[in-house]
């Protein structure tokens, strides 16, 4: 068998095949591009979801009426940041739904694009540090209002406000690394590869 | 249907043949093969938009064949089958096996053994395509496509060899 036979049985090979006959019915699944739409699809109605839940948060946790002005001041804030962040990265979701990898620049655009929305997700996360921090300290005035009524300058007033922030920080830093790294490193990771055999030896 | 999509589908029927190797080439399972082939029909149409005609169809529908195929995942968890069911899609044109069909299947298990880039120089090669148009299409220089293809050719020798096949 030299190559002039894998050349002629490759030339010989008539695998009959039929063509979708509506191609909108076509369910695309199986590529880098289609995971991470998929993905973040799913995010963004839990989101969404979530954002509305939040907002009835004084409803469910009868909040005192002092409380409400503050909260629904704090909320808006909550929700034009989130919505801010929410619109860039669903432009990002329609802009992949487009995205025909017809060649090699084309990969290399479509990745670096994943690469910044993945950083811009990153950066969403850490906005809403600030709403997560003021959160734990509505708990602990909800729960131990001593602290507070010590005055801000108190040792336990400062410890607690230091513990909050430090793990605020560390735990959106972690998570989210995890959270982006499982949910879209993974494929992007996929497309890196490609790119890099492609490169010149 | 729409005019548009009827021409498209008219213009890739005459290739369809050519599509379904390569989903062969890169899948090894026919469940695979198939959404393979699917999902490179639909990448052609998602791209046909920005079709401009400067390069010959056949040229641009094997690039972005090539491409679909370098990025496809294959479906994580799929039930083992105990029984080859053969697609409804697809029929073989003789029922025999006879010689020649014995080598293209070894062909094509020796060809799936190559990485990505190897299996689409090889494709190339197979279809006719000269060093420079294989590194165009690749995006790789004509030195580089001359290079990885000697290099794919010893590669593929050497898996026919083991398979027990001289090459």
């Amino acid at each position: 068998m030299d190559f002039n036979d894998l050349q002629s049985a490759w030339n010989n090979d008539k695998t009959h095949v039929t063509l979708p006959t509506q191609l909108d019915k076509i369910n695309s699944a199986n590529t880098p591009l289609d995971k991470i739409k998929h993905n973040l699809k799913k995010e963004f109605l839990y989101q969404i979801q979530s954002i509305i839940f939040i907002g009835f948060s004084p409803l469910i946790l009868n909040f005192p009426s002092n409380g409400i002005k503050v909260f629904f001041l704090l909320y808006a804030l909550f929700v034009a940041v989130s919505a801010y962040y929410l619109i860039k990265l669903y432009r990002f979701y329609i802009s992949l739904g487009k995205t025909t990898l017809s060649t090699k620049d084309s990969l290399y655009e479509t990745y670096y694009e994943i690469r910044l929305n993945m950083e811009l997700y990153k950066t969403f996360g850490f906005a809403l540090v600030p709403f997560l921090i003021l959160f734990l300290f509505g708990i602990f005035y909800w729960h131990w209002p001593d602290f507070f009524n010590k005055g801000f300058n108190s040792t336990p007033f400062l410890a607690i406000t230091f513990a909050i922030v430090v793990f605020s920080i560390l735990y959106m830093g972690f998570a989210l690394e995890w959270w982006v790294k499982h949910f879209y490193g993974k494929y992007a990771q996929e497309m890196r590869k490609v790119i890099d055999s492609l490169k010149e030896e | 249907m729409e005019n548009k999509e009827k021409a498209f589908l008219e213009r890739i029927e005459r290739h369809k043949g050519i599509l379904y190797k390569v989903s062969k080439l890169y899948m090894d399972d026919a469940d695979d093969q198939q959404d393979l082939f699917q999902e490179i029909v639909l990448q052609l149409w998602k791209a046909y938009e920005s079709f401009k005609g400067e390069s010959q169809f056949s040229t641009w529908m094997y690039r972005v064949a090539i491409n679909t195929a370098i990025v496809f995942l294959k479906k994580e968890k799929r039930k083992p089958d105990r029984y080859e069911i053969p697609s409804e899609n697809i029929k073989a044109d003789e029922s025999d096996v006879d010689e020649k069909e014995l080598q293209l299947e070894h062909f094509y298990k020796a060809l799936r053994q190559l990485d990505k880039i190897d299996k689409a120089i090889i494709f190339y090669q197979l279809e006719g395509y000269s060093h420079r148009e294989i590194g165009d299409n690749l995006g790789i220089s004509e030195g580089n496509a001359r290079v990885r293809l000697n290099r794919a050719k010893e590669k593929l020798k050497t898996i026919i060899q083991k398979q027990g096949y001289g090459l």
